[in-house]
C-alpha cells in the first residue's frame, strides 16, 4: 500500500515538473506592447491604424495607438515627458518640436552604436537626405519619414477655366491677370481661410520662399537669421496684399474670409454654383473633395495647378510638410515598428488604403495607386527641383503657431497694418529662439 | 480607543481628504507660483523675478492693451464676460424660473431649458459654431438676418461681436444651472407672506420685486458666485469656438493661460497667468467660506 503510494508521488510530481518545464521552455516573453501617438485625424488615423494593424498581424507585437490633432499631440507628449509616463513611437509633423525633444535628450537616435535601431544605409537607401536632415542633429538621425504633402496647390475647377478660356498661370502677373479676367467675367477669383490661421502661414511661406529664395527661406524660420521686419519679408507681404487688399477678390470678403475654415472654404469652390474660382491650400484638401463632394471626380471635376512662380532664378520651388515617426524608448518591440515603417511595403500600404491615404517620402515606394489629384501631388513632389518644409512648423511654437496666426489675421483683417504685424512677430521671435 | 483623545480622532478622520488635498491642490498651487518667477519648460530653467507679470501687464497686448481706444486684451474680455455673464443668466434664469412657475407647461419649458447643462462646452462650442457661421446657407442667424433682407455678419470673426457672442453662448448653458435653482428656491418662498400682500392688494411685479426676491437674495448670490468663479476658468468653449481668434481677439484669461502653458510650452509664463487667476478667485471663495461658515452658525 505505501509502496504504492509513494510510487503514485513519484509519477504525479514527475508529470507536473515536466508539464511546467515543457511550458517554460516552448514560450517566449510576451512581446511588451508599443505606445503609439500618432498625430492624425479623421480617414487617415484609420489609415495609419490598419498600417499598424498589419504590424501587429505580421510581427505578433500589440500596439496601443492614440491618434489626436497635432496641437494635442504636441501637449500630451510633453506632459508624458514631464511626468515620466512611458511614450514609445510619436508621429508628427512639426520637426522644431522634435529637434528639441532629441537635444534633450528624450529621443532615440536610429542610427547610433554597433546595434543601430535602423542603420544608417536603410535610411539612406530609402529616404532622400533632406527628409532625414529635417529629423537629425549632427549626423544622428531621429526620424522616420512617414508622409509627405505638397502645400503649394491651388485648387479650382477646370471647367471654368476652360469657360473662360484661361491657362493655368505659371508667374504670378498671369495669375493676377487670370483673376482680373474672372472678376470681369462676374467671377470671385479667391477664396481665403482665415479661421485657420495656419492656411495663412502657408500662404506666407508660399510666397516668401519665392521672392527670397530656399536659402533665407530656411534662415528666416529655423535660426530666425532674417529678421521679420527685413526688406523681403515685407515684399512677400506685399504680394500677398494684392490679393487680400481687394475685398472683392474674396468670397464673403475679408469680413467673412477671417472666419472661413478651411474645410467651408473648398466647399466655396467645389459647390455649384461656385462662390468661389480658386482656393489655394495643400494637396490633403482632395480628401474633403472626396468626402464632401463624392459626385465629383478629383483630378478631373476639380483639381489642382501648382502655386505660380514670382521669381524665376529660385526654380520649381514646392513648399510642403511632412510626418516623421521618433522613438522615445529603444526596445525589441519599438526597434521592429521603426523597421517596419521604413520599408517600401508598409509606405505603399499605407498609400494603398482606400481612405486617408497617404504620399511616402520612401523612394522606393511605388506610385501606381495613387489617383485624382493625388497622383498629381505624388509627382508634384517627386519633381520639385527644391522641396522646402513648412516654415511656421520648424518654427518655435510661440513663433509658427502663435505669433504668425495673429499678426497674420490681423494682417487679413486690415492689410494696412502690415508693419505692424511684422514688429509683432519679430518682437516675440526675438525672445522664442 | 478610549485612549485616543477626541481631538486627535478629529485629525485622524480628516487626514486623508487632508493628504488629498496637500497633493492635488496645495503643493500645485505652491509649485505654480514658484514656477511663475522661472522661464523654461516644464523643469523652470533661469530664475528671473517678476519679469513674467511685467511682461504680462505691459507688454503682452493679447492680455492686455491700453494703447488704443477701445481698450482690448483677454484681461479686458474676461471682464466683460464677468459681467454679462453672470448678469445674462441670472436674469434669464430668474425671468424663466418666477414665469414658468405654476404654468401648465412648466414641465416642458424646464426641461428644455435644463438641456444646455447636459452638453458639455466643446459641444456647445461645435454648435454656436454652426449657428453663427457667415455663410447663411450653414448659420441659422445669418439665414435669419438675409431672410429679413439684412447683410450676414461675422459673429464670430470680428473683433465687435465676437466675445459677446461666445458670451451669449455661455449665457445659454448657465441659464439653466440658474433656472434650476431659482425655481427650487422659488417653490419654497413661504406662499403665506405671498398671499397676505395679494390680500393687501399688491400687484404682480410689486409681489415679486418686493417680496420674492429679497427672499431669494440668498440663491442669487450662490448662482452668482458659481458663475463668476466658472467664468475665470473657462478654456475650452473659447478654445473650440474660435481658438482665440480672429487675431487674438475672444482671449480670456484661462484661454490664454492654456496656450501659453500647452501650446507655446511657455510654463514660467503661463504660471504667472494662473497666479493672476488665483488673485481675482480668492475674494471670491474667501467670501464663498464666509458665507458657508454664516449658514452653518
Amino acid at each position: 500500500m505505501m509502496k504504492r503510494v509513494i510510487l503514485g508521488v513519484c509519477i504525479v510530481t514527475l508529470l507536473t515538473v515536466s508539464v511546467t518545464l515543457w511550458a517554460r521552455g516552448s514560450r517566449e516573453p510576451a512581446p511588451r506592447e508599443v505606445q503609439v501617438l500618432a498625430a492624425m485625424g479623421g480617414d487617415e488615423a484609420i489609415a495609419f491604424g490598419n498600417v499598424l494593424k498589419r504590424f501587429t498581424e505580421e510581427t505578433g507585437i500589440p500596439v496601443m495607438y492614440d491618434p489626436q490633432s497635432g496641437d494635442t499631440v504636441i501637449t500630451t507628449a510633453n506632459t508624458r515627458i514631464a511626468s515620466g509616463a512611458r511614450l514609445d513611437v510619436l508621429t508628427l509633423s512639426r520637426p522644431g518640436n522634435i529637434l528639441g525633444w532629441a537635444a534633450d535628450g528624450h529621443l532615440v537616435a536610429l542610427n547610433d552604436g554597433d546595434d543601430p535601431v535602423v542603420p544608417a544605409e536603410v535610411l539612406y537607401d530609402n529616404f532622400s537626405q533632406s527628409w532625414l536632415d529635417l529629423a537629425a542633429i549632427d549626423g544622428r538621425y531621429y526620424g522616420v519619414p512617414l508622409k509627405a504633402f505638397s502645400k503649394s496647390v491651388v485648387w479650382h475647377r477646370p471647367a471654368s477655366f476652360a469657360q473662360l478660356g484661361l491657362e493655368y498661370p505659371e508667374t504670378w502677373e498671369e495669375w493676377m491677370q487670370v483673376a482680373e479676367t474672372m472678376v470681369e467675367n462676374g467671377r470671385m477669383p479667391f477664396v481665403v481661410s482665415g479661421a485657420d490661421a495656419w492656411t495663412l502661414t502657408d500662404w506666407f511661406e508660399n510666397i516668401y520662399a519665392r521672392v527670397a529664395g530656399p536659402e533665407k527661406y530656411n534662415d528666416l524660420f529655423i535660426r530666425h537669421g532674417v529678421s521679420w521686419t527685413d526688406p523681403t519679408v515685407v515684399e512677400a507681404m506685399e504680394y500677398f496684399r494684392e490679393i487680400i487688399g481687394n475685398d472683392d477678390w474674396i468670397a464673403l470678403g475679408r469680413e467673412g474670409a477671417i472666419g472661413l475654415r478651411r474645410d467651408e472654404a473648398m466647399g466655396l469652390v467645389l459647390q455649384d454654383p461656385p462662390q468661389a474660382e480658386m482656393f489655394y491650400l495643400a494637396g490633403f484638401m482632395d480628401r474633403v473633395g472626396r468626402a464632401n463632394f463624392p459626385h465629383l471626380r478629383s483630378g478631373e471635376d476639380y483639381s489642382f495647378f501648382p502655386f505660380p512662380q514670382i521669381k524665376p532664378e529660385w526654380g520649381n520651388v514646392v513648399v510642403g510638410g511632412g510626418d516623421h515617426a521618433v522613438a522615445f524608448n529603444d526596445s525589441r518591440e519599438v526597434r521592429e515598428l521603426m523597421r517596419f515603417l521604413t520599408k517600401p511595403e508598409t509606405a505603399e500600404y499605407f498609400g494603398s488604403q482606400e481612405r486617408g491615404a497617404v504620399i511616402s517620402p520612401n523612394r522606393n515606394a511605388s506610385r501606381r495607386m495613387f489617383t485624382g489629384a493625388q497622383r498629381l501631388e505624388a509627382e508634384q513632389i517627386d519633381s520639385a527641383e527644391v522641396f522646402l518644409f513648412d516654415g511656421s512648423d520648424m518654427a518655435p511654437g510661440a513663433v509658427g503657431g502663435d505669433a504668425m496666426f495673429t499678426a497674420l489675421q490681423e494682417f487679413l483683417m486690415d492689410p494696412s497694418r502690415l508693419m505692424e504685424s511684422l514688429e509683432y512677430i519679430e518682437e516675440v521671435a526675438r525672445r522664442a529662439y | 480607543m478610549g485612549t485616543v483623545s477626541n481631538n486627535t480622532r478629529g485629525w485622524l478622520f480628516a487626514a486623508p481628504v487632508l493628504l488629498l488635498v496637500t497633493l492635488y491642490l496645495v503643493i500645485p498651487t505652491l509649485w505654480t507660483v514658484y514656477f511663475s518667477f522661472f522661464t523654461g519648460g516644464f523643469q523652470p530653467d533661469r530664475f528671473i523675478g517678476f519679469e513674467n507679470f511685467r511682461r504680462l501687464f505691459t507688454r503682452d497686448r493679447l492680455f492686455l492693451d491700453l494703447s488704443g481706444f477701445p481698450w482690448s486684451g483677454a484681461l479686458l474680455n474676461n471682464i466683460l464676460w464677468l459681467v454679462f455673464l453672470p448678469a445674462g443668466a441670472i436674469a434669464f434664469g430668474m425671468t424663466i424660473a418666477v414665469l414658468a412657475d405654476a404654468h401648465p407647461w412648466e414641465r416642458v419649458i424646464k426641461v428644455i431649458v435644463f438641456v444646455p447643462i447636459v452638453v458639455s462646452n466643446t459641444a456647445t462650442a461645435i454648435i454656436f459654431r454652426f449657428l453663427y457661421n457667415m455663410n447663411p446657407r450653414i448659420g441659422f442667424l445669418n439665414a435669419v438676418l438675409t431672410s429679413l433682407g439684412f447683410k450676414p455678419r461675422p459673429w464670430l470673426s470680428s473683433r465687435e461681436y465676437v466675445t459677446f457672442a461666445l458670451i451669449a453662448a455661455a449665457v445659454w448653458i448657465w441659464t439653466a444651472f440658474a433656472m434650476t435653482v431659482f425655481s427650487a428656491t422659488y417653490k419654497a418662498l413661504d406662499k403665506d407672506t405671498l398671499q397676505a400682500a395679494t390680500v393687501d392688494g399688491a400687484g404682480e411685479w410689486q409681489k415679486f420685486w418686493l417680496i420674492s426676491l429679497p427672499m431669494m437674495a440668498h440663491a442669487v448670490s450662490f448662482v452668482f458666485i458659481t458663475i463668476f468663479i466658472q467664468t475665470i476658468k473657462i478654456v475650452d468653449l473659447v478654445l473650440v469656438a474660435t481658438d482665440g481668434g480672429p487675431a487674438g481677439a475672444s482671449r480670456i484669461i484661462g484661454f490664454s493661460f492654456y496656450w501659453e502653458t500647452f501650446q507655446n510650452l511657455d510654463v514660467g509664463y503661463g504660471s504667472a497667468i494662473a497666479v493672476v487667476m488665483l488673485v481675482i478667485l480668492l475674494p471670491v471663495m474667501v467670501l464663498q467660506v464666509r458665507r458657508f461658515k454664516a449658514e452653518e452658525q
